[in-house]
């Protein structure tokens, strides 16, 4: 990364404001505070915070505790550094500053609201991992024999499963989700999408009932209010609302007939 | 629960409860509630003819065998169990549509802001007219000079209730057109996003004619006139008592004529 002292010859400065709170119990020190850090070619929102870190000082000029976040990838691809930027969901990796503030704009930056906050811009996405589990979004192989080689896939099926198999549980759909709250159990687009693509899977294919039963219960895709938000914040452009129209058809088939079935 | 017992599920069991109640609260606003709308709609348009065809057809459904049944069963308990689950979801959206502005994220909001109107709006309209029935408070033929006196009454030249029963027929026919397309979606009829844009489209064209068919008999109790009379004149000939005729009666001339151009 180039040093402070080649760049600050730009002039050029970035000006952050951020929502901090200190830790989850601590409601009372939620603020905002405003930055204003070195601009470094492509830089994004990640690097942007780690100028902040390396002289955490407000424009007020007054020190503080460095901003802390989640990051691992820094290529959109792992889904940790999701937050609100400028008020829509996003990954700070590929948060342009070029893009945001071409004008040296201010860039306001938030914690997404759909998780407990663990501090600053890091939240807990727990219960997306818990979603996951209430819709068995796996595939059963316990491994205490040998199974063969698997089905057969044709090329046609894999590239309808390759989309819908991009996703990185960053969490932008749910924090999109209207459905998806406290007053809810919605498993959320993510999780219906994922109980689409191992339903689609040869071998997932043969838990497809269980699947559906998850879905079929509380928060499941009953829950889904059709405000389409997820699919346009969807980073890895997966084709959610249709993945939420064929788990609510099969949910239907499954309501209507499954019964008559057994 | 172990995986056999998930995938033999009875038709209404257990675990299902949260999604048997969706889909009924999701059947009830199409039928009967929605359904009953659009023939309420229907039939009130015989007012446009005068009194006594709208008199007729009001006694035709108060002398329905078992219309105490029908009226509870068939309508005001879905209406309550829609409208009570419907208050529930429209607590319960975390809405979003300053920050996402699309016009999905825009139906879904007005789809519960709609309902919560149209639940004030039913209130106020089955107080005025069935619960006064109910009552004794109201026979059935004053229905028509009553509805065209509170319609017509206006403020600063201002029909009020006229003008609340447009909106309230707005806000309920947004909510029922574009109820059907969520019912389409959320039910699996609609699963690719042009048989989505499709339905949108139908679902559309049918809401704005439900919502004239429906605005127009309020605005002709509110003004004496129709819209086509506003258009292409009264049409005379037909000695069916009219809303012009009740109000001259009564010495109430106030708003007679077109005030909503
Ligand atoms: C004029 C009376 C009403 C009619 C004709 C009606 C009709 C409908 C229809 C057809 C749906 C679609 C169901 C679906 O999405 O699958 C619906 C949904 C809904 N209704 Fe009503 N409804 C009425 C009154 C109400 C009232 C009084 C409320 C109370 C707030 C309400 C709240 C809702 C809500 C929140 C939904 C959304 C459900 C969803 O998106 O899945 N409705 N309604
Ligand atoms: S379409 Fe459904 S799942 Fe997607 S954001 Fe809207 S309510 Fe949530
Ligand atoms: S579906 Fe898209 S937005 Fe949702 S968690 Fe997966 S990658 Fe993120
Ligand atoms: S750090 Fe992995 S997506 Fe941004």
């Amino acid at each position: 990364m180039a040093n402070s002292d080649t760049t600050k010859g730009t002039g050029r400065l970035v000006h952050l404001r951020v929502k901090r709170q200190d830790s989850p119990d601590l409601p009372e020190t939620r603020r905002w505070e405003e930055f204003k850090v070195p601009y470094l070619p492509q830089m994004n929102i990640i690097s942007a915070l780690q100028q902040v870190q390396k002289e955490p000082r407000t424009v007020d000029g007054k020190d503080v505790a460095p901003v802390v976040w989640e990051s691992s990838c820094l290529e959109e691809v792992c889904g940790a550094c999701t937050m609100v930027i400028n008020g829509r969901v996003r990954q700070a990796c590929s948060a342009l500053v070029d893009q945001i503030a071409p004008n040296g704009e201010v860039i306001q930056v938030e914690p997404m609201t759909k998780f407990p906050l663990v501090r600053d811009l890091i939240v807990d996405r727990e219960r997306m991992f818990q979603d996951m589990k209430k819709v068995k979004a796996w595939i059963d192989i316990d491994g205490t024999h040998e199974l063969g080689p698997g089905p057969r896939e044709s090329p046609e099926a894999q590239q309808e499963r390759y989309p819908l198999s991009r996703c990185m549980t960053c969490g932008c759909c749910v924090e999109a989700c209207p459905q998806y709250n406290d007053s809810t159990q919605f498993v959320g687009p993510f999780a219906l999408n994922l109980v689409r693509l191992f339903n689609m899977h040869p071998s997932g294919a043969l838990h497809k009932n269980a699947r559906l039963e998850t879905v079929m219960g509380e928060g499941g895709v009953q829950d889904c209010g059709k405000s389409q938000n997820c699919v346009e914040v969807c980073p890895k452009e997966i084709p959610l609302v249709d993945s939420i129209a064929q788990v609510s058809r099969d949910a239907t088939k499954r309501l209507l007939f499954g019964w008559l079935l057994k | 629960m172990s995986e056999a017992a998930l995938a033999d599920q009875s038709l209404f069991a257990q675990n299902r409860r949260a999604f048997l109640l969706r889909k009924l609260h999701s059947l009830t606003g199409v039928a009967p509630v929605g359904a009953f709308m659009v023939f309420h709609l229907w039939t009130n348009a015989k007012a446009l003819q005068g009194q006594e065809p709208f008199d007729k057809a009001v006694a035709e459904i108060t002398h329905t065998p078992y219309l105490a049944i029908a009226e509870w069963g068939l309508i005001l308990l879905p209406l309550l169990f829609h409208a009570g689950y419907g208050v529930k979801l429209a607590l319960d959206a975390k809405y979003n549509v300053s920050k996402y502005k699309t016009t999905r994220n825009w139906a879904f909001t007005l789809q519960r802001v709609t309902g919560l109107l149209a639940f004030a709006f039913i209130a106020f309209h089955l107080y005025e007219y069935w619960g006064k029935k109910l009552t004794g408070k109201l026979a059935p033929e004053q229905f028509y000079p009553a509805l065209c006196q509170n319609m017509s009454a206006t403020v600063k030249g201002i029909p009020v209730v006229g003008l609340l029963y447009v909106l309230g027929i707005a806000a309920s026919v947004f909510h029922f057109a574009n109820g059907l397309w969520g019912f389409c979606f959320s039910w699996g009829v609609t699963v690719s996003r042009r048989s989505q844009q499709m339905a949108a489209a139908v679902f559309g064209v049918l809401g704005v004619a439900i919502f004239l068919l429906g605005a127009n008999t309020a605005i002709y109790f509110a003004t004496g006139s129709s819209v086509q009379d506003m258009i292409f004149g009264k049409k005379g000939g037909s000695d069916a008592r009219t809303c012009v005729d009740i109000l001259q009666q009564t010495q109430k001339p106030a708003s007679v004529g077109p005030v909503i151009d």
